[in-house]
């Protein structure tokens, strides 16, 4: 049964993780008075570029014809570390967060070498903005995972997330709430959202995920794409963990909470694109040091309470 | 045991042979193969001793046991000195090819000689006296190698530089090994345990090269030739952190105030390491401020162990430890790596600025490929044995920040992580502007990947480092389950090699996710045309490789968030036509602890050196006179 379960849960992760965007897409035209595409179109998009052939630049190399698998197989693989509403992931072990945090590293690794690779002044623009702004991400992930493993006393996401409770948040509610802004914040940029990034922009030089895969083409671009919704899942897995913790301990029961949090938290990150702006390429180290400072304001609240 | 000690002699005496040679031709070719051959044995040798738990427990010779230690930490050390010996010699035989004929290396190779012997012998000696000559015999020789180029005249500011940081060192070392209280000069437990600490870590900090004491790091690397360098930076800056190591072992029980100095010392070196180095225009400069980081993340690991071992955790206090030995471990292989690499390209491209180069990927793959391991695994990214220290040093810290006291662990992860990301950002640069694009510079045409003496060793070492990531449980059992085999029963033990096993697990499925993706890509691939095209440039369509993003503009974003004024200069054109002819930009960043702080400050002690100078009449009934005042004070004070 155990098994038949995780092999359920991946099948929802990789088949439902394109619907969350298309959730955000939907949200933003509703805003704006627009009908908007179905929340499927994403798939279309997707089986379109899939079966399309491919175009390499003359001057690109080896790595540039390996990201797009490696991207995808190593956003694949922390999307089955992550656990699944009451349920552990496919690999649960203490410290596992910290995989899935150096696994998406690698994969902006390779994401910024494989633009570099075009030797396009664009995309090397693109890369070198994703790689400052990780510069300023990644302490907002640990701090936010620090607070979270004080709280509950796990070291494994799956512990974590199962200590979570209502009842944890009525003792820890300050503390849980700025984890919750912090991570939301960090959601936003690590998955190129406004006020960070334009999915939707169409002047290369203010883009910057875009830019990055701007010459994969055909299924490269697939992978890509594909492999920036995940991340999008993953990232609000954590959110939505934290804003719906589990009830019961009935796997569908769980299952529709945790998927419903997903969805509340793309429409909040749909809200959020629709009544922002973005912010100056320049501002954004500040946005996301607020959100590190409130991540430690959320440690320090903790810390004082014991 | 006995093959290390004749080990020692023989390198000892290959290098007085060096000297009566006649230089001839294959100098080059006996020496390194001797090297090699020997390093080799004594690799066997330590290795065994590690893997048969306690064969280096203490010898039946009165000799061996008053003189020289066999103990834990001068095998593990002594290990990590072999593997970076054995690949440097057979790379130093590819090396030197080009210089061969053209000078005599008779006095280079002596001085090859003599710097790993007095490695190995201050690893191994427990007398402070011996410890102290074979310390200064090894700044010595290694000064004379990093003079090799002599002829050049930042060269020889390098050399001064570095001389100026060992005496330094030395002299705070011999003050610190007279507070000993032991008449024998063996190193021993000490009265005033607090000054001896302090004064061995400012003493033996100066050859570790963390900041603020980094100063010679940066200059003497790039001065010295590139089997030199991979040398200092593998194994010589890690006999600073043995240094600091063994006082620590001598002076038990441990104060927190240290743990505190060391961790916020390796914190900021990490930090600070690392920022400097994204300012870095030359490859084997930044290379040096790499090692500057990594130092840094060894500390920070040393410092948790001796705040966990305050606080009264021990068995997680071990696995601290265990965290910054391995981490050591790591960075020797890969650091080694990188700075071979960085002679293979210096050697045929004859030049490392980073805006000179471009393009190299298609010219030296093997090279690329090499360097790509290094890289990975020096920006800390998993499947490389440069993330298997750094997650013992997450594991510790995330086991103990539920702990009341448990809050020094927030600033072990936080400059861990912090450094992480910008070492990504760091060696992302630096790969891109050496491999990718196209060739920048006419006469480079004709490069191509070193000789097979230069590629082994950069491949074993590479796939040394790719071995110990996979599955980086096998190094750490065979490195760590002879440091206490009780402690490998314990259950901190049981749950770090479950944890490390994990990790190979999630590569497994990394691995097999990577394999499905490129089979299926390469299956639909084949029913659609793959074309080649030009890069998309707004339908530009002529790519020049210097219009490619230069290394300088990629870091620009990073380095002037954490610059600050004064830092950099940087000088431009001012644009009035509107339609400019030429343009240029240089900029520049100031190595800010060498030009704000050492330069000024040694300035001034010049100063006023120079007002005492008239004790230096320069004749000799003067200094005689000395000589007798003084004796006459001691007999005074003894009184």
């Amino acid at each position: 049964m155990e098994n038949i379960k995780i092999f359920f849960q991946i099948l929802v992760i990789f088949s439902l993780a394109p619907i969350l965007p298309g959730i955000i897409n939907r949200v933003k035209a509703k805003f704006a008075g627009r009908q908007g595409r179905s929340i499927f179109q994403l798939y279309f998009d997707l089986y379109k570029l899939i079966n399309r052939g491919m175009v390499y630049p003359k001057v690109s190399g080896i790595i540039f014809k390996m990201a797009a698998p490696s991207v995808l197989a190593f956003t694949a693989a922390s999307a089955v570390i992550m656990p699944f509403g009451g349920q552990s992931g496919l690999l649960s072990f203490s410290g596992d967060f910290l995989l899935i945090a150096y696994f998406l590293a690698f994969s902006r690794f390779l994401l910024i070498l494989s633009a570099m690779d075009t030797s396009s002044a664009f995309e090397g623009m693109g890369a070198s903005r994703e790689a400052q702004f990780a510069v300023f991400a990644e302490p907002v992930f640990f701090m936010s995972m620090l607070t979270l493993s004080r709280i509950t006393g796990e070291t494994s996401v799956y512990g974590i997330f199962s200590k979570l409770s209502p009842d944890l948040w009525i003792q820890n509610a300050p503390v849980l709430s700025l984890i919750t802004g912090s991570l939301f914040i960090l959601l936003l940029c690590e998955s190129s959202r406004v006020p960070f990034d334009d999915p939707d922009t169409h002047l290369e030089l203010t883009m910057i995920h875009e830019v990055m895969i701007l010459d994969n083409s055909g299924t490269d671009l697939a992978f890509m794409l594909y492999a920036s919704y995940l991340k999008f899942w993953i990232y609000a897995s954590f959110v939505s963990a934290i804003i719906l913790p589990r009830h019961s301990d009935f796997f569908f029961s769980d299952s529709f909470i945790y998927m419903s949090g997903l969805f509340f938290t793309s429409v909040a990150a749909g809200v959020t694109e629709s009544i922002m702006a973005r912010v100056r390429l320049l501002r954004v180290p500040q946005f996301l040091l607020a959100a590190f400072s409130i991540s430690v304001m959320a440690f320090v609240f903790q810390a004082v309470k014991g | 045991m006995i093959i290390i000690l004749l080990v020692c002699v023989l390198f000892l005496s290959f290098s007085f042979l060096n000297l009566f040679l006649s230089s001839y031709s294959n100098i080059n070719k006996i020496n390194s193969f001797f090297s090699f051959l020997l390093s080799a044995a004594g690799l066997f040798a330590c290795a065994a001793g590690l893997i048969s738990q306690g064969s280096f427990l203490p010898f039946k010779s009165q000799f061996i046991n008053n003189y020289f230690y066999f103990d834990y930490l001068s095998h593990f050390f002594l290990l990590i000195f072999y593997i970076s010996l054995s690949a440097v010699s057979l790379y130093s035989a590819g090396y030197l090819k080009k210089t061969e004929g053209k000078k005599s290396l008779n006095f280079f190779w002596f001085n090859f000689y003599l710097l790993a012997f007095s490695m190995q012998a201050a690893l191994i000696s427990k007398n402070s006296v011996l410890f102290i000559l074979f310390w200064e015999l090894m700044a010595f020789s290694s000064f004379f190698l990093v003079m090799t180029d002599f002829h050049k005249k930042e060269v020889r500011k390098a050399g001064f530089i570095y001389m100026c940081a060992n005496g330094a060192g030395a002299l705070i070392l011999i003050a610190a090994f007279s507070l000993y209280s032991d008449s024998y000069y063996n190193f021993s437990v000490s009265s005033y345990p607090s000054a001896v600490f302090f004064m061995t870590l400012i003493g033996f900090g100066l050859k570790a090269g963390f900041i603020p004491l980094h100063i010679w790091l940066p200059e003497a690397h790039p001065a010295a030739p590139g089997n030199i360098s991979a040398l200092m930076s593998g194994m010589m800056i890690k006999m600073g952190i043995y240094g600091i190591l063994r006082t620590l072992s001598l002076l038990s029980p441990w104060k927190e105030s240290w743990g505190w100095t060391i961790l916020i010392l390796g914190s900021l070196s990490a930090v600070l390491g690392i920022i400097f180095s994204l300012g870095q225009k030359e490859l084997k400069k930044f290379l040096a401020y790499s090692s500057v980081e990594n130092i840094g993340i060894i500390l920070i690991a040393l410092g948790l162990a001796i705040l966990l071992n305050c606080n009264g955790y021990y068995e997680l206090s071990v696995i601290a430890l265990f965290a910054s030995l391995f981490h050591i471990f790591n960075h020797s292989i890969f650091k080694n790596l990188l700075f071979m690499s960085a002679g293979a390209i210096a050697q045929s491209a004859s030049t490392l600025i980073f805006e000179e180069l471009g393009g190299l990927s298609k010219k030296m793959p093997y090279t690329a490929f090499l360097f790509f391991i290094g890289a990975s695994a020096a920006s800390g990214l998993p499947l490389f044995n440069g993330f298997a220290g750094e997650f013992l040093i997450y594991y510790v810290s995330f086991s103990s920040i539920g702990f009341k006291s448990g809050t020094f662990s927030v600033f072990a992860v936080l400059s861990v992580s912090l450094t992480g990301a910008l070492a990504l950002a760091s060696f992302a640069k630096i790969f891109s502007a050496l491999f990718h694009g196209g060739l920048k510079n006419e006469n480079h045409s004709d490069i191509k990947d070193p000789s097979l003496y230069m590629l082994l060793p950069m491949g074993f070492l590479a796939f040394m480092s790719l071995l110990a990531g996979l599955i980086p449980y096998l190094p750490f059992k065979l490195l760590f389950s002879s440091f206490n085999f009780a402690f490998t029963q314990s259950s901190q033990w049981i749950s770090v090699s479950k944890y490390l096993l994990m990790t190979t697990c999630s590569y497994c499925a990394l691995i097999m996710f990577f394999l499905a993706f490129y089979y299926m890509r390469k299956r639909i691939s084949k029913e659609n045309e793959t074309k080649e095209g030009i890069t998309w440039d707004c339908g530009y369509g002529t790519s020049l490789p210097s219009a490619k993003y230069s290394a300088a503009s990629f870091s620009q974003p990073i380095t002037e968030f954490f610059s600050f004024d004064g830092q950099r200069s940087r000088s431009y054109p001012k644009i009035l036509e509107y339609f400019p002819k030429s343009a240029f930009y240089s900029g520049n960043t100031r190595a800010v602890f060498y030009e704000l702080f050492y330069a000024p400050a040694a300035k001034k002690i010049k100063k006023a050196a120079s007002r005492l100078s008239f004790i230096q009449s320069g004749q000799l009934r003067f200094y005689i006179l000395y000589i007798f005042l003084t004796l006459a004070a001691l007999l005074i004070w003894k009184i």
